[in-house]
């Protein structure tokens, strides 16, 4: 296992130390723990999540592969944090994947094959588990590479503490098109278990080394001076500054004396904290009893958004924030609970205090929701807005979702990648006649059609309806949504499969449903140059139009399309076959519209 | 007949497939029930450029994990390309995906049918539309009980000898005469004129193997070429062979055979016997692509 070529690479390995040679092995990773999106749908292994398992297969070649792991969104998101401040100077991601490797290392290197629009990955976390806590190796702003596949070598932090699970975050907002990851390959030296490891070399620090690490101060020493230079100007300064050092206490009292702070008016401080982000409120609340009180007013925790703490975030957390959110309007808990740091009953507890106001939550991708988290939401929080549970698979049985029929004035909702069955969506629109933005993808269990009609029954207010990969929508659910007039954005990609000819259906809906800006009508295999004929004699209103994988589309057809719809913005026209390149390439820029295109190269 | 020793030469492969995490497997399934298995084929048409895993139209592929050895081949149905499609392409996908699934966490090493059927929904699951359609046969040896669980569709097949008799053979799936059952995607709107198979209608079976059994996975390019006695007297030769390079002889052999009988005009092969049990008069060999994929049992 101890490899010549892994040797090669790292020359870390101490070789003094002879009595216990350190292993250093390369490991693919076993198994994906957990993902906030991908492009497969559940259960599958074309662009799903699983793909990141193992040895690259595709790598060095650049492509769209199916064989690759692939995120189901591209491009900068519209989706506003909840708290701006939070938000704000930290390098945000939009989706994460967290896999487990074989064997416990103390990791040195990361390699990370992207055969798709690389430059995604932001952040790289490390789970300790002697610890119990996450360690970020290594963050970076997203950057725009050349468009080839590339093996990424993150310069990641090295820890003395065994690990064995990743995380890795995406930030896709500079990629113009979907990415694709082969594989992750953690090098480190082996060990047996997974407990703290001893440092490999202890740093005997005298007295004076120990001082001189605290002195904060630099001399300015210009590049070609000598220490003679240093000692007959800096000399006195670096022993004055040492002393100050040593009376810290005394500069302690003389602040006291001025009474800086104190002299501010609390409603002042206030609106300075009311600039904070979350972690220094914690910060303000330790300084002093004036801080503490200040900072603790829960007028600062309307918007609290716990996504960027995720790895901070436990019980503890959850229940100080309890004393402090009982006037919480937006709530993001996205990604936060792993290794049940939190566990349902705090979060119950949390809702059934502070959840009165509540008007936007976020859980996408919990670990601790159950059915009673649920159950105390829809009890408590009747004035939600807003609800994502993007990623929850209820444990105990579908009908958890039930509950949602206590809430009435949901307008936006989340259910994407969920266990929901087709009865809890039917009820929540049935309950919620504001009800704008329904996210219902990746839920094959669904059955659409009955769910259209529905929507054509109580959805008057219906802004967008996202059903990517649902699978079961048909013709007969098309006709229905046709009384949705007040459509704009709906999301029909890989839906209508088993459908020859959809036209008049589809001509129909497209008719009555003139607001349309983005039609996603990716892999729906039946639509033919008819069908395109009419988007560009009814969808005038059109920016976004998402074509992929459709076979008989002809240049013709697009042409008219670019012709008709002025707004047009962007198209998607990955693998459709008959189109000439130069064409599209000109157009784009006649138009000024934005053709996506990808293929595979072919290598069968 | 020199160019066509040169193209076995080039086309035969000795099989070799580890999955590990590990940068440098150490995975031995050495003293594990395992496949010592070699493949060759010749596409119909020699001109066309050979590519891993594939012989014309027909595709092969062979893996193991830790619970089973796989081995499967597929014949892509001609007759595509005039609606622009490779025929190729279909099987050659169905078969990469099987392999792909094979190293897959949920896979059962008692379900080839699942293989196949989960195989097939990949294809929907493509962003590029792949169409065709495709005959198939998988093989999986569950190495913890040393049994074999068959797969079938179409008119592919497998073909088990022991002791000089053959102990277990697959049996044609056909609708009519020359058109067997197939998994296909149609181009959309065709959907009603093309014949398509469910892959559960597959056929299978599971029997245990014993040391030293030789299995031959092939497409119909050979059993429709090669008589029954022909075959067995070959295979006869290499019972308990673990050698993979008298193993790989013997498949050139077969495949050769196949290629050379299939251009035979005068030579009454099974496929013609067929026509005329079907009341059509004919003679003489089929041209088709071979794929041969030969393996015996290693207890």
């Amino acid at each position: 296992m101890f490899s010549d070529s892994s040797t090669d690479i790292h020359p870390l390995i101490n070789s003094n130390n002879d009595d216990l040679e350190p292993q250093i092995i390369s490991q693919y990773a076993q198994e994906v723990v957990d993902y906030s999106s991908c492009y497969g749908s559940h259960g599958t292994i074309s662009y799903s999540a699983l793909n990141i398992c193992g040895r690259p297969c595709k790598y060095p070649s650049y492509g769209d592969f199916a064989e690759c792991f692939s995120l189901r969104h591209y491009g900068p998101i519209m989706d506003t944090e909840y708290s701006a401040i939070d938000a704000q100077d930290k390098i945000t991601f939009h989706d994460f994947v967290v896999i487990q490797f074989e064997h416990f290392v103390l990791p040195r290197e990361i390699k990370i094959y992207e055969t798709y629009n690389p430059g995604s990955v932001v952040r790289i976390y490390a789970y300790l588990w002697s610890e119990k806590k996450w360690e970020l190796l290594w963050e970076d702003h997203p950057v725009m590479v050349e468009k080839k596949s590339r093996e990424f070598f993150p310069k990641i932090k090295k820890i003395q503490v065994p690990t064995r699970v990743l995380r890795l975050e995406f930030n896709c907002s500079l990629v113009d098109y979907y990415i694709g990851i082969d594989a992750v390959l953690l090098t480190g030296i082996k060990v047996v278990s997974p407990v703290r490891h001893p440092p490999e070399s202890k740093v005997i620090m005298g007295l004076i080394q120990k001082k001189l690490e605290n002195v904060k101060f630099i001399p300015q020493v210009p590049a070609n001076d000598t220490i003679e230079d240093f000692l007959k100007n800096d000399l006195n300064k670096f022993v004055d500054d040492l002393r100050i050092n040593e009376s810290e206490k005394d500069i302690k009292v003389r602040w006291k004396k001025e009474k800086i702070v104190f002299d501010i008016p609390e409603e002042v401080l206030f609106k300075i904290m009311s600039y904070l982000d979350l972690r220094s409120l914690y910060n303000c609340s330790r300084v002093c009893r004036k801080f503490n009180v200040i900072s603790k007013d829960s007028l600062l925790y309307q918007n609290v958004n716990l996504k960027f703490y995720w790895h901070r975030a436990d019980n503890k957390l959850v229940k100080s924030l309890m004393h402090r959110c009982f006037l919480i309007k937006k709530l993001d808990m996205s990604c936060c609970g792993y290794f049940g740091s939190i566990n349902d009953e705090e979060f119950v507890t949390f809702i059934r205090v502070c959840g009165k106001n509540l008007t936007h939550l976020r859980l996408n991708s919990t670990q601790f929701l159950t059915g009673r988290c649920l159950q105390s939401i829809a009890f408590r929080c009747s004035n939600l807005i807003e609800l994502e549970l993007q990623n929850y698979h209820s444990p105990t049985n579908e009908r958890d979702f039930n509950n949602l029929t206590l809430l009435n004035n949901l307008e936006s909702v989340n259910l994407s990648r969920t266990s929901v069955d087709t009865f809890g969506v039917t009820a929540v629109i049935k309950c919620n006649p504001r009800l704008k933005h329904l996210n219902i993808s990746f839920n094959q269990q669904l059955q659409i059609d009955q769910i259209c009609l529905q929507m054509s029954i109580h959805g008057k207010n219906i802004r967008s309806i996202d059903m990517w990969k649902c699978h079961h929508l048909t013709t007969a659910g098309l006709r229905a949504l046709t009384c949705c007039d007040t459509l704009e954005v709906v999301d029909f990609g890989w839906n209508l499969r088993e459908e020859s000819n959809i036209t008049e259906s589809f001509k129909n809906f497209i008719q009555n449903c003139p607001n349309l800006t983005k039609m996603i009508l990716a892999a729906v295999r039946g639509v033919a140059e008819r069908d395109l004929n009419n988007i560009a004699t009814y969808c005038k209103n059109l920016e976004h139009l998402d074509l992929m994988g459709i076979v008989g589309i002809t240049s013709e057809a697009v042409h008219k399309i670019l012709q008709e719809c002025p707004r047009l913005k962007v198209v998607d026209l990955s693998f459709c076959e008959n189109l000439d390149d130069v064409t599209l390439f000109k157009w784009a820029s006649d138009y000024n519209v934005c053709i996506k295109r990808s293929e595979v190269p072919s290598d069968f | 007949m020199q160019s066509s020793i040169i193209t076995v030469r080039a086309l035969s492969r000795i099989l070799r497939n580890k999955f590990s995490t590990l940068l440098d497997p150490t995975l031995s399934t050495a003293n594990q029930p395992h496949f010592v298995s070699v493949v060759c084929g010749f596409p119909k048409d020699l001109r066309k450029t050979y590519k891993l895993g594939k012989f014309g139209d027909d595709a092969w592929f062979a893996c193991s994990n830790s619970q089973a050895d796989v081995i499967g081949v597929a014949d892509g149905v001609g007759g595509w390309s005039r609606y622009g499609i490779d025929a190729g392409e279909f099987s050659s996908f169905l078969m990469r995906t099987c392999e792909r699934l094979v190293q897959n966490s949920n896979f059962n090493p008692q379900l080839p049918v699942t293989l196949l059927s989960s195989s097939y929904h990949e294809l929907l699951d493509h962003k590029k539309p792949i169409l065709g359609s495709s005959t198939a046969c998988v093989l999986i040896l569950n190495r913890e009980t040393s049994t074999i669980y068959t797969a079938n569709i179409g008119d592919s097949g497998f073909m088990i000898v022991r002791k000089g008799e053959i102990v277990h053979r697959s049996e044609e799936q056909q609708h009519y005469f020359n058109t067997p059952f197939q998994l296909s995607l149609p181009p959309p709107g065709n959907a009603n004129r093309v014949l398509s198979d469910a892959p559960e209608s597959a056929d299978t079976h599971s029997f245990p193997v014993k040391d030293g059994d030789v299995i031959l996975v092939a497409t119909d390019g050979v059993f429709d070429n090669v008589p029954n006695d022909l075959l067995l007297e070959t295979l006869k030769g290499i019972e308990g062979e673990k050698d993979e390079v008298k193993l790989q002889m013997t498949a050139n052999t077969i495949a050769l055979m196949a290629r050379q009988l299939s251009f035979d005009r005068a030579f009454m092969s099974p496929f013609a016997k067929n026509a005329r049990k079907s009341n059509i008069n004919t003679i003489g060999g089929k041209p088709d692509d071979i794929t041969v994929v030969l393996a015996t049992v290693n207890l």
